[in-house]
Protein backbone atom coordinates (compact mmCIF):
# COMPACT_ATOMS: atom_id res chain seq x y z
CA UNK A 1 0.00 0.00 0.00
CA UNK A 2 1.13 3.41 -0.94
CA UNK A 3 1.00 6.54 0.59
CA UNK A 4 -2.40 8.23 1.22
CA UNK A 5 -1.49 11.22 -1.32
CA UNK A 6 -4.84 12.46 -1.32
CA UNK A 7 -3.64 14.16 1.77
CA UNK A 8 -0.64 16.25 -0.03
CA UNK A 9 -0.75 19.95 -0.09
CA UNK A 10 1.06 20.82 -2.52
CA UNK A 11 1.83 24.65 -3.93
CA UNK A 12 3.36 24.91 -7.53
CA UNK A 13 5.28 28.24 -8.55
CA UNK A 14 5.90 27.99 -12.70
CA UNK A 15 5.58 30.81 -15.02
CA UNK A 16 5.32 28.53 -17.99
CA UNK A 17 2.01 27.62 -18.20
CA UNK A 18 2.45 24.14 -20.19
CA UNK A 19 5.26 23.03 -17.24
CA UNK A 20 2.76 24.29 -14.83
CA UNK A 21 0.32 22.12 -16.34
CA UNK A 22 2.32 18.77 -16.60
CA UNK A 23 3.78 19.03 -13.10
CA UNK A 24 0.44 19.31 -12.11
CA UNK A 25 -1.33 16.24 -14.55
CA UNK A 26 1.84 13.99 -13.13
CA UNK A 27 1.09 15.14 -9.15
CA UNK A 28 -2.66 14.85 -10.05
CA UNK A 29 -2.46 11.43 -11.60
CA UNK A 30 -0.85 9.98 -8.62
CA UNK A 31 -3.76 10.96 -6.08
CA UNK A 32 -2.14 14.02 -4.87
CA UNK A 33 -5.12 15.87 -3.17
CA UNK A 34 -4.67 19.75 -3.11
CA UNK A 35 -2.39 21.44 -6.16
CA UNK A 36 -2.47 25.18 -6.00
CA UNK A 37 -0.85 27.14 -8.55
CA UNK A 38 0.91 30.55 -8.97
CA UNK A 39 2.41 32.20 -12.13
CA UNK A 40 4.96 34.36 -10.17
CA UNK A 41 6.78 35.02 -6.39
CA UNK A 42 4.86 37.53 -5.35
CA UNK A 43 1.32 36.01 -6.16
CA UNK A 44 3.19 32.04 -5.09
CA UNK A 45 4.32 33.85 -1.78
CA UNK A 46 0.67 35.15 -0.72
CA UNK A 47 -0.20 31.87 -1.30
CA UNK A 48 2.23 30.13 0.53
CA UNK A 49 0.93 32.57 3.71
CA UNK A 50 -2.57 32.01 3.33
CA UNK A 51 -2.75 27.91 3.54
CA UNK A 52 -0.59 25.31 5.41
CA UNK A 53 1.61 23.50 1.81
CA UNK A 54 3.79 20.36 2.38
CA UNK A 55 5.57 20.52 -0.33
CA UNK A 56 6.86 23.41 -2.87
CA UNK A 57 7.52 23.21 -6.43
CA UNK A 58 9.28 26.78 -7.80
CA UNK A 59 10.88 27.43 -10.96
CA UNK A 60 14.48 29.36 -10.49
CA UNK A 61 13.11 31.45 -12.79
CA UNK A 62 10.36 33.84 -11.25
CA UNK A 63 9.44 37.74 -11.41
CA UNK A 64 9.75 40.13 -9.70
CA UNK A 65 12.19 38.41 -7.23
CA UNK A 66 14.17 35.42 -9.09
CA UNK A 67 13.42 31.75 -7.76
CA UNK A 68 15.88 31.62 -5.49
CA UNK A 69 14.81 34.84 -3.60
CA UNK A 70 11.46 33.53 -3.39
CA UNK A 71 13.26 29.90 -1.31
CA UNK A 72 14.47 32.77 0.61
CA UNK A 73 11.63 34.65 1.45
CA UNK A 74 10.07 31.14 2.34
CA UNK A 75 13.20 30.27 4.90
CA UNK A 76 13.95 33.89 5.94
CA UNK A 77 10.44 35.98 6.59
CA UNK A 78 9.04 36.81 9.31
CA UNK A 79 5.19 36.53 7.56
CA UNK A 80 6.62 32.39 6.27
CA UNK A 81 4.03 30.53 8.24
CA UNK A 82 6.35 27.68 7.79
CA UNK A 83 10.04 28.05 6.90
CA UNK A 84 10.74 23.80 7.26
CA UNK A 85 8.50 23.37 3.89
CA UNK A 86 10.24 21.13 1.40
CA UNK A 87 11.75 23.00 -1.49
CA UNK A 88 11.86 21.44 -5.05
CA UNK A 89 13.41 23.73 -7.83
CA UNK A 90 13.20 23.24 -11.30
CA UNK A 91 15.56 25.00 -13.38
CA UNK A 92 16.76 24.44 -17.10
CA UNK A 93 20.04 24.91 -15.91
CA UNK A 94 21.81 21.88 -14.24
CA UNK A 95 25.34 23.49 -14.03
CA UNK A 96 27.29 22.48 -10.42
CA UNK A 97 27.31 26.12 -9.64
CA UNK A 98 23.56 26.70 -10.12
CA UNK A 99 23.22 23.58 -7.97
CA UNK A 100 25.16 24.99 -5.21
CA UNK A 101 23.58 27.93 -5.39
CA UNK A 102 20.33 26.99 -5.24
CA UNK A 103 21.24 24.73 -2.28
CA UNK A 104 22.89 27.68 -0.05
CA UNK A 105 19.86 29.63 -0.72
CA UNK A 106 18.37 26.60 0.80
CA UNK A 107 16.71 24.51 -1.57
CA UNK A 108 16.15 21.03 -0.79
CA UNK A 109 15.76 19.06 -4.21
CA UNK A 110 16.70 20.33 -7.50
CA UNK A 111 14.71 18.73 -10.13
CA UNK A 112 16.56 19.72 -14.00
CA UNK A 113 13.99 20.65 -17.07
CA UNK A 114 13.34 18.83 -18.88
CA UNK A 115 11.94 16.33 -16.27
CA UNK A 116 10.21 13.16 -16.39
CA UNK A 117 7.76 11.29 -14.27
CA UNK A 118 9.63 9.17 -12.76
CA UNK A 119 12.45 11.90 -11.59
CA UNK A 120 9.21 14.12 -10.46
CA UNK A 121 8.25 11.18 -8.13
CA UNK A 122 11.75 10.19 -7.10
CA UNK A 123 12.39 13.97 -5.70
CA UNK A 124 8.64 14.01 -4.09
CA UNK A 125 9.51 10.51 -2.59
CA UNK A 126 12.98 11.61 -1.21
CA UNK A 127 11.39 14.27 0.64
CA UNK A 128 8.69 12.30 2.44
CA UNK A 129 10.80 9.67 2.98
CA UNK A 130 14.22 11.62 4.08
CA UNK A 131 13.48 14.92 5.16
CA UNK A 132 16.75 16.97 5.80
CA UNK A 133 17.69 18.37 9.61
CA UNK A 134 17.61 22.02 9.28
CA UNK A 135 20.99 24.42 10.24
CA UNK A 136 21.04 27.87 11.35
CA UNK A 137 23.99 29.54 11.48
CA UNK A 138 24.91 33.51 11.05
CA UNK A 139 24.30 33.42 7.40
CA UNK A 140 21.95 30.66 6.54
CA UNK A 141 18.63 29.09 7.39
CA UNK A 142 17.96 26.19 5.64
CA UNK A 143 18.10 22.02 4.82
CA UNK A 144 21.58 20.96 6.10
CA UNK A 145 23.98 21.02 3.04
CA UNK A 146 26.35 18.29 3.92
CA UNK A 147 25.83 14.61 2.28
CA UNK A 148 24.45 12.50 4.79
CA UNK A 149 25.16 8.65 4.34
CA UNK A 150 21.65 7.98 5.51
CA UNK A 151 19.71 9.34 2.54
CA UNK A 152 18.68 6.70 -0.09
CA UNK A 153 17.69 9.96 -2.21
CA UNK A 154 18.63 11.78 -5.09
CA UNK A 155 18.91 15.66 -5.08
CA UNK A 156 22.04 17.37 -4.27
CA UNK A 157 24.00 13.47 -3.68
CA UNK A 158 25.27 13.07 -6.98
CA UNK A 159 25.34 9.47 -7.71
CA UNK A 160 25.55 8.54 -11.39
CA UNK A 161 22.26 7.99 -12.18
CA UNK A 162 21.78 11.57 -10.93
CA UNK A 163 24.19 12.52 -13.22
CA UNK A 164 22.23 11.00 -15.71
CA UNK A 165 19.27 12.90 -14.42
CA UNK A 166 19.95 16.92 -14.53
CA UNK A 167 21.82 16.00 -17.65
CA UNK A 168 19.00 14.94 -19.73
CA UNK A 169 19.13 18.15 -21.89
CA UNK A 170 22.06 16.73 -22.94
CA UNK A 171 20.89 13.51 -24.77
CA UNK A 172 23.15 12.29 -27.05
CA UNK A 173 21.90 12.44 -30.78
CA UNK A 174 22.33 9.75 -33.41
CA UNK A 175 24.20 9.72 -36.85
CA UNK A 176 20.59 10.32 -38.63
CA UNK A 177 19.71 12.88 -36.52
CA UNK A 178 23.17 14.89 -36.83
CA UNK A 179 23.14 14.98 -40.57
CA UNK A 180 19.41 16.38 -40.61
CA UNK A 181 20.48 18.85 -37.96
CA UNK A 182 24.00 19.36 -40.45
CA UNK A 183 21.16 19.74 -43.21
CA UNK A 184 19.21 22.76 -41.95
CA UNK A 185 22.87 24.59 -41.05
CA UNK A 186 24.11 24.14 -44.50
CA UNK A 187 21.27 25.57 -46.05
CA UNK A 188 21.25 28.36 -43.31
CA UNK A 189 24.80 28.98 -44.01
CA UNK A 190 24.18 29.14 -47.55
CA UNK A 191 22.00 32.25 -47.15
CA UNK A 192 24.11 33.90 -45.12
CA UNK A 193 27.09 33.58 -47.38
CA UNK A 194 24.38 34.58 -50.66
CA UNK B 1 10.38 12.69 16.46
CA UNK B 2 11.93 15.70 16.50
CA UNK B 3 15.54 16.39 18.61
CA UNK B 4 16.14 19.55 20.28
CA UNK B 5 18.49 21.58 18.15
CA UNK B 6 21.71 20.72 18.95
CA UNK B 7 23.76 23.95 19.00
CA UNK B 8 28.06 24.13 19.27
CA UNK B 9 28.09 28.46 18.80
CA UNK B 10 28.89 28.12 15.42
CA UNK B 11 25.51 26.45 14.26
CA UNK B 12 22.41 25.02 15.49
CA UNK B 13 21.05 21.84 13.75
CA UNK B 14 16.95 21.61 14.00
CA UNK B 15 15.75 18.20 13.39
CA UNK B 16 11.78 18.95 12.55
CA UNK B 17 9.36 15.72 13.06
CA UNK B 18 8.29 14.11 10.03
CA UNK B 19 4.49 14.96 10.26
CA UNK B 20 4.33 14.77 6.15
CA UNK B 21 5.03 10.85 6.26
CA UNK B 22 3.16 10.44 9.51
CA UNK B 23 -0.26 12.22 7.82
CA UNK B 24 0.21 10.09 4.73
CA UNK B 25 -0.52 7.10 6.34
CA UNK B 26 0.91 3.63 6.81
CA UNK B 27 2.05 2.83 3.32
CA UNK B 28 5.24 3.38 1.11
CA UNK B 29 6.03 4.31 -2.07
CA UNK B 30 3.54 5.91 -4.49
CA UNK B 31 1.48 3.10 -6.18
CA UNK B 32 3.17 1.65 -9.32
CA UNK B 33 -0.62 1.76 -10.76
CA UNK B 34 -0.50 5.18 -10.22
CA UNK B 35 3.20 5.92 -11.60
CA UNK B 36 2.29 4.00 -15.10
CA UNK B 37 -0.77 5.88 -15.00
CA UNK B 38 0.60 9.90 -14.60
CA UNK B 39 3.44 8.06 -17.37
CA UNK B 40 0.39 7.32 -19.84
CA UNK B 41 -1.07 10.66 -19.33
CA UNK B 42 1.97 12.33 -19.76
CA UNK B 43 2.94 10.49 -22.86
CA UNK B 44 -0.30 11.61 -24.46
CA UNK B 45 0.54 15.46 -23.15
CA UNK B 46 3.57 14.90 -25.12
CA UNK B 47 2.17 13.24 -28.19
CA UNK B 48 -0.17 16.19 -28.37
CA UNK B 49 2.70 19.04 -28.22
CA UNK B 50 4.22 17.02 -31.38
CA UNK B 51 0.82 17.96 -33.37
CA UNK B 52 0.71 20.74 -32.14
CA UNK B 53 3.92 21.84 -33.40
CA UNK B 54 2.74 21.05 -36.84
CA UNK B 55 -0.27 23.35 -36.24
CA UNK B 56 2.18 25.90 -35.12
CA UNK B 57 4.22 26.02 -37.98
CA UNK B 58 1.12 25.97 -40.48
CA UNK B 59 -0.41 29.12 -39.03
CA UNK B 60 2.86 30.97 -38.93
CA UNK B 61 2.99 30.00 -42.43
CA UNK B 62 -0.55 31.04 -43.07
CA UNK B 63 0.69 34.77 -41.15
CA UNK B 64 3.75 34.79 -43.97
CA UNK B 65 0.88 34.61 -46.92
CA UNK B 66 -1.32 37.03 -45.49
CA UNK B 67 1.31 39.25 -45.09
CA UNK B 68 3.26 38.46 -48.75
CA UNK B 69 -0.30 38.77 -50.55
CA UNK B 70 -1.74 41.88 -48.53
CA UNK B 71 1.32 44.16 -48.07
CA UNK B 72 -0.75 45.36 -45.39
CA UNK B 73 -1.43 44.25 -41.77
CA UNK B 74 1.73 43.56 -40.81
CA UNK B 75 1.37 44.61 -37.09
CA UNK B 76 -1.56 41.79 -36.92
CA UNK B 77 0.56 39.18 -38.89
CA UNK B 78 3.68 39.85 -36.56
CA UNK B 79 2.31 39.91 -33.17
CA UNK B 80 0.53 36.45 -34.21
CA UNK B 81 3.94 34.97 -35.25
CA UNK B 82 5.46 36.34 -32.08
CA UNK B 83 2.29 34.42 -29.94
CA UNK B 84 2.84 31.45 -31.73
CA UNK B 85 6.54 31.09 -31.42
CA UNK B 86 6.78 32.16 -27.77
CA UNK B 87 4.16 29.69 -27.01
CA UNK B 88 5.88 26.97 -28.92
CA UNK B 89 9.27 28.64 -27.14
CA UNK B 90 7.24 27.03 -23.72
CA UNK B 91 6.09 24.05 -24.91
CA UNK B 92 9.38 23.08 -26.19
CA UNK B 93 10.69 23.62 -22.98
CA UNK B 94 8.10 21.46 -21.04
CA UNK B 95 8.09 18.39 -23.22
CA UNK B 96 11.46 17.73 -23.63
CA UNK B 97 12.70 19.43 -26.94
CA UNK B 98 14.88 22.34 -25.38
CA UNK B 99 16.43 23.00 -29.12
CA UNK B 100 13.47 24.27 -30.27
CA UNK B 101 12.88 26.79 -27.42
CA UNK B 102 16.21 27.78 -28.45
CA UNK B 103 15.08 28.48 -32.21
CA UNK B 104 11.58 29.79 -30.99
CA UNK B 105 13.93 32.57 -28.83
CA UNK B 106 15.82 33.62 -32.31
CA UNK B 107 12.62 33.77 -34.29
CA UNK B 108 10.93 35.93 -31.22
CA UNK B 109 13.88 38.15 -31.16
CA UNK B 110 14.11 38.77 -35.09
CA UNK B 111 10.12 39.79 -35.27
CA UNK B 112 10.41 41.87 -31.57
CA UNK B 113 13.22 43.75 -32.99
CA UNK B 114 11.78 44.70 -36.73
CA UNK B 115 11.81 48.11 -38.18
CA UNK B 116 8.53 47.50 -39.16
CA UNK B 117 6.08 44.15 -38.87
CA UNK B 118 5.86 44.38 -42.86
CA UNK B 119 9.37 44.02 -43.05
CA UNK B 120 8.99 40.65 -41.75
CA UNK B 121 10.75 38.27 -44.49
CA UNK B 122 9.65 34.85 -44.76
CA UNK B 123 12.72 33.47 -45.74
CA UNK B 124 13.80 34.01 -42.18
CA UNK B 125 11.02 32.93 -40.54
CA UNK B 126 10.71 29.99 -42.63
CA UNK B 127 14.38 28.85 -41.95
CA UNK B 128 13.18 28.92 -38.25
CA UNK B 129 10.08 26.59 -38.73
CA UNK B 130 11.90 24.38 -41.24
CA UNK B 131 14.79 23.71 -38.42
CA UNK B 132 11.68 23.40 -35.59
CA UNK B 133 10.19 20.79 -38.27
CA UNK B 134 13.41 18.89 -38.61
CA UNK B 135 14.28 18.50 -35.17
CA UNK B 136 10.45 17.50 -34.51
CA UNK B 137 10.47 14.38 -37.18
CA UNK B 138 13.80 13.76 -35.91
CA UNK B 139 12.72 13.26 -32.78
CA UNK B 140 16.04 15.25 -31.52
CA UNK B 141 15.28 15.59 -27.43
CA UNK B 142 17.52 17.44 -25.59
CA UNK B 143 20.08 20.26 -27.21
CA UNK B 144 20.76 18.82 -30.27
CA UNK B 145 24.77 19.00 -28.67
CA UNK B 146 27.18 20.51 -30.48
CA UNK B 147 25.41 20.48 -34.12
CA UNK B 148 22.04 21.56 -32.35
CA UNK B 149 24.07 24.85 -31.02
CA UNK B 150 25.75 25.61 -33.88
CA UNK B 151 22.28 25.38 -36.02
CA UNK B 152 20.74 28.21 -33.75
CA UNK B 153 24.31 30.29 -33.65
CA UNK B 154 23.57 30.50 -37.33
CA UNK B 155 19.85 31.27 -37.11
CA UNK B 156 21.27 34.27 -34.89
CA UNK B 157 23.63 35.37 -37.50
CA UNK B 158 21.12 35.04 -39.89
CA UNK B 159 18.65 37.41 -37.79
CA UNK B 160 21.02 39.80 -37.03
CA UNK B 161 22.15 40.09 -40.28
CA UNK B 162 18.41 40.52 -42.26
CA UNK B 163 17.89 43.27 -39.15
CA UNK B 164 21.08 45.83 -39.67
Amino acid sequence: MGYALNKLRVLIVEPNAHIRELLRTILQSVGTGAIDLSTDADEGFDAYCRRDYDVVFTDSELQPISGLEFVNQIRTSAKSPNPYVPIIMLSSFSDEERIRLARDHGVTEFLAKPFTVDIVLKRLEAVIEAPRSFVRTGSYFGPDRRRSSSLDYSGFDRRKSDLKEVTLSKKDISDQQRAALAKNKRAIDQMLRD
Amino acid sequence: MSSAPKDNGTYQLITPPNTLKERLGAGSGIDASLVKNAAAVTDNMHGKFLLRVNDAIEDIAEQIELLEKSGSGGHGCAAAVLRTSHDLQLQGEAYGYPLVGDICVSLCSYVENLNAPEDMAGVIVFSHTDAIRSVVSNAIEGDGRRLGQELVDSLIDLVNRSLR
